[in-house]
């Protein structure tokens, strides 16, 4: 392998970069943008080829006919639903900072999901997924796969390796188990699944049984500053990149990362389908990967202060379902193994009312009441009646997803100033 | 007990918040980008509080809102870059008017000032050292319409003493504009001291990822109102607006400014206090950084700033030949005029910044051949220093 481009470094002499660092300049090299510090926006659709050879070598590549070139590249531009330069430039920051060897950008991140899902599975296999998930992902899997005559089969305890391999068993007496589908930390209830534990009963199960399933993992909660599941184990990690790799509550996309031998045949699915993410908002998500570090790491350190005065001083009592509040000393030591930081998503539990639930959402003034996570801007939401209505009333109370849950995204505003707002909003519920 | 008022929010919170409310038609929690030159009337003399976007636009004003706010200021307005703004600030003044400005100023301003103003609207302009307060006691003897100054100043981040400018402004009738731009809002706040209008040049700090043009005045509350709607006249009647997709930009940059500068004046400090400690090791003849005991202006910024910035200035020893080595080896700092962005730069004022300064009067100042300035981004400092040591050594 030739020695990397220099907007492909990740050292200087022996000194190893910081993923930190990185966000600012690689996968862009000024010098071919007139020297632009910033990359400009390629609002194109279609790319000129230097000669018919070039267009039918590029073709070759983006058609999966012959290998990407050995540099990291995607290959020739072609034509904007099968590679693009603003998205290409994420993809690269994204894989780098996920420890992976591929990234994938997607138009959501529902679309990351569902092009994972129709590449790696046919009818008659099964899914075996953690839950509770993201309500959309629960929707797609029991509404819209099982209509493919895709199979999924939960399984709620994340810790126990027993509660895995029953599944897995399960699972296969529907058909081929293609995908174990987890997401960690859980939304909304915080609970942990123990990655390492998950490869493990995989492998041992693959052994015997000779299935080989994919683990994918939705890394959207602490990815990639607090959680690199790759490292842990994992195949593929999904995200929305509309929470905190956006960031700003002003787009939407997803990302895939992976190794590239299973990143290849999803971005063909991306190019067949469609999921492909429009440029002006790859440049934004570009822009936006710059501050992430920063963002995820204030983020956090004010949610841990949001949730420890929570815990002890509010006059409603409650739950706190933050990593850093677990009472099970299984999750810390997962927590410890897994987590580099808790995160800024995290949920309250007050009694399972949901009248008392929203007297206390509709008295906030900071926080705002809307669905999503991961903005600058913090915002509460009442998974029952929102991001989790669609998932059946028993599957929600077997996953801890009551009436007196109340999810909070807790962004950059000053401690003190959230801290208020949840005061004065709790102090006027709890008088009726 | 009654609701927090947003001004009494902290500073991270208005940078999120102030201004911008959830759009009331459709509960869209980030301000729309109204693109729209032209707004439909109601009737003759009515209309929905817009009529053509220079005169005002929805998205600018949410914008200009919120950075009235965080300068604690009367109003702001938003132009499409600093010198628009500092043109449109010039435009207060009549014909035949005395403006005292720093020595140490933007080459660009100096521009405008010494070269522009002086011609077509027949200014007297002197320069004198603000930072020194005799000299500038002295010169503000003789009388002044306008004192015009930056602090810190760029390159050489000399600190002017905010309160001390505001109060002779006061004794003297002029009107004091400080060019904020090197300190931002989470850096200082010179209106609370008694300046009478803050200008930024909004494509540095403000917006921070070196993506967008702007320009901000903001206009102290104690000002009188006349310099408030004058400013608003001026803007409509010169043109000199921010287009709203930069507006919204920029919006979405304010969200991070504190992380932003938080990090960048840290990463500052600690490559400055490296730099100082092993100057002579590394080739530096003066490291200049508000934030060193050394500085003469460390009592006075100590005072009046929540930080010490994000620029730095080194002298270098070994001749020109060094310095173009050194500016064109560092790889995390690029070599690029500008500052303020999350991504750290080094340029060299006397060719670029300021080279328009006449070379007897950057001679003067202090603006050599063998000044850098470097400005720090938000990169790991560890990082950042290696890059600078394997480029000094």
């Amino acid at each position: 392998m030739s020695e990397p481009k220099s907007f492909r470094r990740t050292h200087l002499d022996g000194h190893l970069l910081h993923p930190s660092t990185q966000m600012m300049s690689y996968g862009y090299d000024a010098s071919m943008s007139e020297g632009a510090v910033k990359p400009p926006v390629f609002l194109t659709s279609t790319f000129v080829f230097k000669s018919a050879e070039e267009g039918a070598d590029f073709f070759d590549v983006v058609a999966g006919r012959k290998p990407a070139p050995q540099d990291g590249g995607a290959g020739g531009l072609v034509y904007s639903r099968f590679n693009h330069p603003n998205t290409e430039i994420v993809e690269d920051r994204l894989a780098l900072f996920d420890g992976a060897e591929r990234a994938l950008v997607t138009s959501s991140g529902m679309a990351a999901i569902a092009a994972v899902f129709l590449t790696h599975c046919r009818p008659g296999d099964a899914i075996v997924h953690y839950s509770p998930l993201y309500g959309g992902t629960e929707t797609l899997l029991g509404k819209v796969m099982t209509g493919w005559g895709i199979k999924p089969i939960p399984f709620v305890d994340g810790l126990s390796d027993s509660m895995l391999l029953y599944a897995l068993e399960k699972a296969a007496r529907h058909g081929p188990v293609r995908i174990v589908y987890l997401e960690t930390p859980a939304n909304p209830t915080n609970a942990l699944i123990d990655l390492k534990m998950v490869r493990r009963v995989v492998d041992e199960w693959s052994s015997v049984s000779g299935q080989t399933p994919i683990i994918v993992c939705d890394n959207t909660m602490l990815g990639p500053v607090f959680q690199n599941p790759i490292r842990h184990g994992v195949d593929i990690c999904v995200y929305s990149m509309t929470k905190y790799i956006g960031g700003h509550s002003d787009l939407i996309a997803g990302g895939i990362t992976g190794s590239a031998a299973l990143l290849k045949p999803i971005r063909q699915s991306r190019s067949a389908f469609g999921f492909q993410l429009d440029p002006h908002s790859s440049w934004m998500l570009a822009r936006s990967m710059e501050t992430l570090t920063l963002r995820m790491e204030r983020a956090a350190e004010t949610g841990v202060k949001v949730a420890d005065w929570l815990a002890s001083n509010s006059p409603i009592p409650c739950k706190i379902l933050h990593p850093l509040h677990s009472k099970n000393a299984a999750e810390r030591e997962v927590y410890a193994r897994q987590c580099s930081g808790p995160g800024s998503t995290f949920s309250m539990v007050v009694a399972d009312d949901r009248a008392l639930a929203f007297r206390i959402v509709n008295g906030l003034q900071l926080f705002k009441l809307a669905v999503s996570l991961g903005g600058t801007e913090s915002l509460v939401c009442h998974p029952a009646s929102t991001t989790h209505s669609g998932v059946p009333a028993d599957a929600r109370a077997r996953a801890g997803v009551t009436e007196g849950l109340i999810r909070l995204s807790v962004g950059l505003e000053h401690p003190d100033d959230l801290i208020a707002d949840l005061r004065i909003a709790l102090d006027k519920a709890a008088r009726g | 007990m009654s609701a927090p008022l947003p001004n009494r929010d902290r500073l991270a919170t208005r940078l999120i918040h102030a201004g911008q409310s959830p759009d009331p038609l459709t509960g869209a929690v980030i301000t729309p980008v109204y693109t729209s030159t032209t707004f439909v009337q109601d009737g003759i003399g009515r209309n929905r509080g817009y009529d053509y976007t220079r005169s005002g636009n929805p998205t600018r004003l949410v914008l200009e809102a919120c950075l009235a706010d965080l300068e604690n200021a009367g109003a702001a307005f938003a132009f499409p870059s600093g010198l628009s703004a500092a043109a449109t600030a010039l435009e207060l003044l009549p014909a035949g008017s005395r403006i005292l400005a720093h020595t140490d100023v933007y080459g660009g301003i100096h521009r405008l000032l010494a070269d522009v103003r002086t011609h077509t609207a027949g200014h007297q302009v002197r320069f004198v050292d603000f930072s020194d307060s005799a000299a500038l006691e002295q010169a503000a003897e003789s009388g002044a319409d306008m004192l015009w100054f930056e602090t810190p100043s760029n390159p050489l981040l000399r600190i002017v003493d905010l309160a001390a400018v505001a109060h002779i402004a006061k004794r003297i009738g002029a009107i004091s504009v400080c060019d904020s731009t090197f300190a931002s809002p989470c850096g200082q706040l010179p209106l609370d001291f008694g300046i009478d209008v803050v200008m930024h040049s909004a494509t540095k700090f403000l917006a921070g990822h070196s993506d967008l043009l702007g320009g901000v005045l903001a206009v102290s509350a104690e000002a009188p109102e006349a310099l408030t709607a004058r400013v608003r006249y001026l803007q409509n009647a010169l043109g000199a607006v921010m287009c709203p997709i930069d507006c919204a930009l920029l919006l979405r940059s304010l969200k991070t400014l504190s992380v932003r500068v938080d990090r960048q004046a840290a990463n500052a400090a600690i490559l400055a206090q490296h730099l100082a400690a092993n100057a002579q090791a590394l080739g530096l003849s003066e490291v200049i950084y508000p934030g060193l005991a050394s500085h003469p202006g460390h009592a006075v910024a100590a005072r009046q700033m929540e930080n010490f910035g994000a620029l730095i200035s080194l002298k270098l020893t070994g001749g020109l030949e060094r310095v173009e080595r050194v500016l064109s080896s560092t790889r995390l700092f690029q070599f690029a005029v500008s500052l303020g962005g999350v991504e750290s730069l080094i340029q060299h004022p006397a060719s670029l910044t300021h080279a328009v300064i006449p070379q007897d009067q950057r001679a003067i100042t202090g603006i050599g051949d063998d000044l850098i300035r470097l400005s720090v981004g938000i990169e790991d400092a560890g990082d950042l220093l290696a890059d600078l040591l394997n480029a000094l050594t």
